[in-house]
């Protein structure tokens, strides 16, 4: 299965719900709690004068409407997950994590 | 003789990158004639650096007379340190370790087996052709003979000779980095013990990127009728062969494929005389 794909799957399973939504359009009716998440960087390791190995950031925002959301303690347990930062915007809290994967 | 003209166009070369490693096993018991005592040839995938390091060639001052009478120089050395993410299989045995092969039940001429039915015999696996529906002795035509997997590996063990064969790029500032490249072929290589460092998987990703010292004897050389000292190293330079010379060497090094009633070849590290054969007499041929 397609790397994304799989950590879509992932992400929906953590939060058990389908709004887990990668680089949604503006026109896509977000439903909250969600995760938003979209790819950051592509970083290539190289041998034998070629790229050998891709490790996928992505940038994962949980966004949620709960100050105390234990969600966030789930999400921060991913392997590879980074917490960086939380702000607030319309009204919703933003948990920003840094995820690799594949 | 004109002038001297530095960095001319087409003349400013540089060396850079490093591809296509090929581990050779040395194996005595395995010498043949025609391509020496390595082992085929099996390709060293993730191969990130070579670095060779020649060393020894000191120089001791004799003084006499009051004076810096001459100067005594060691025997010089090559070294090198590899550096990998991987290594193939076949390395393990020049890295201390001795692979041991998970044998199926023995074959017995008593019994009978079905199609693909797996058997040891004569410390190989076998798989059967054909269904054996009547017991018999070993009939090797029956019989497809499995490729060594040696799932366990025993640490600690002595470590074997190897030659090894790499290609570098030789780039100018016209053609860039496809002017040309270079094959360095390393003989009586021996891999010095090395650390390795296995981490958690944590929020920053990273491969383990093995890295080997390595140790040479040089081999005896002697090319066109002139001795020269025993060498561990030998560079080939692309953009001075011939194209013929080349690609027999070439030919050697990685095999070939066959076709057409050609049967295909295992790749083999020649010694340095019959390097100089493969690129001379294709030449001149």
């Amino acid at each position: 299965m397609d790397s994304r794909l799989e950590l879509q799957t992932k992400l929906e399973q953590l939060l058990g719900t389908r709004n887990v939504y990668f680089q949604p359009p503006e026109n896509v009716k977000i439903k909250y709690p969600a995760i938003i998440y979209s790819r950051t960087r592509i970083d290539a390791r190289f041998a034998n004068n070629n790229g050998y190995k891709l490790d996928h950031a992505y940038q994962v925002i949980y966004v949620h409407s709960n100050p105390d959301d234990s969600f966030i303690d789930t999400l921060a347990l991913f392997p590879t997950a980074r917490f960086q930062r939380e702000y607030t915007a319309n009204n919703l809290y933003h948990d920003v994590f840094i995820i690799y994967y594949k | 003789m004109a002038k001297l003209e530095w960095d001319k166009t087409g003349e400013r070369l540089f060396e850079t990158g490093t591809k296509n490693g090929v581990l050779y096993v040395y194996d005595s018991s395995k010498v043949n004639a025609s391509t020496g005592p390595y082992t085929p040839g099996v390709a060293w995938n993730g191969l990130t650096g070579v670095t060779e390091s020649p060393s020894g060639a000191e120089a001791t001052a004799l003084y006499a007379d009051d004076i810096k009478y001459l100067n005594l120089y060691s025997a010089e050395e090559l070294g090198a340190t590899i550096n990998a993410y991987t290594y193939p299989d076949e390395f393990a045995v020049c890295d201390g370790s001795a692979g041991i092969e998970v044998l199926a039940p023995a074959y017995s001429s008593s019994s009978t087996y079905a199609k693909d039915a797996v058997v040891s015999y004569d410390g190989h696996n076998y798989k059967a052709k054909q269904a054996i529906e009547t017991a018999e002795a070993w009939t090797a035509a029956h019989w497809e003979l499995l490729p060594s997997t040696m799932p366990m590996m025993i640490g600690q063990q002595a470590r074997k000779t190897f030659g090894l064969c790499y290609r570098t790029a030789l780039g100018n500032d016209t053609d860039g980095q496809d002017h040309g490249y270079k094959l360095h072929l390393l003989y009586g290589c021996k891999a010095s013990p090395s650390e390795r460092s296995y981490e958690t998987v944590n929020d920053s990703p990273s491969a383990i990127t093995f890295s080997w010292t390595i140790t040479t004897t040089p081999v005896s050389c002697t090319i066109n009728g002139v001795t020269y000292k025993p060498t561990a190293l030998i560079t080939i330079d692309s953009t001075k062969c011939t194209q013929a010379g080349l690609t027999a060497l070439e030919n050697a090094l990685y095999g070939t494929n066959g076709g057409s009633g050609v049967d295909p070849t295992d790749p083999y590290l020649p010694l340095p005389s019959a390097v100089y054969t493969l690129l001379a007499s294709t030449a001149n041929g």
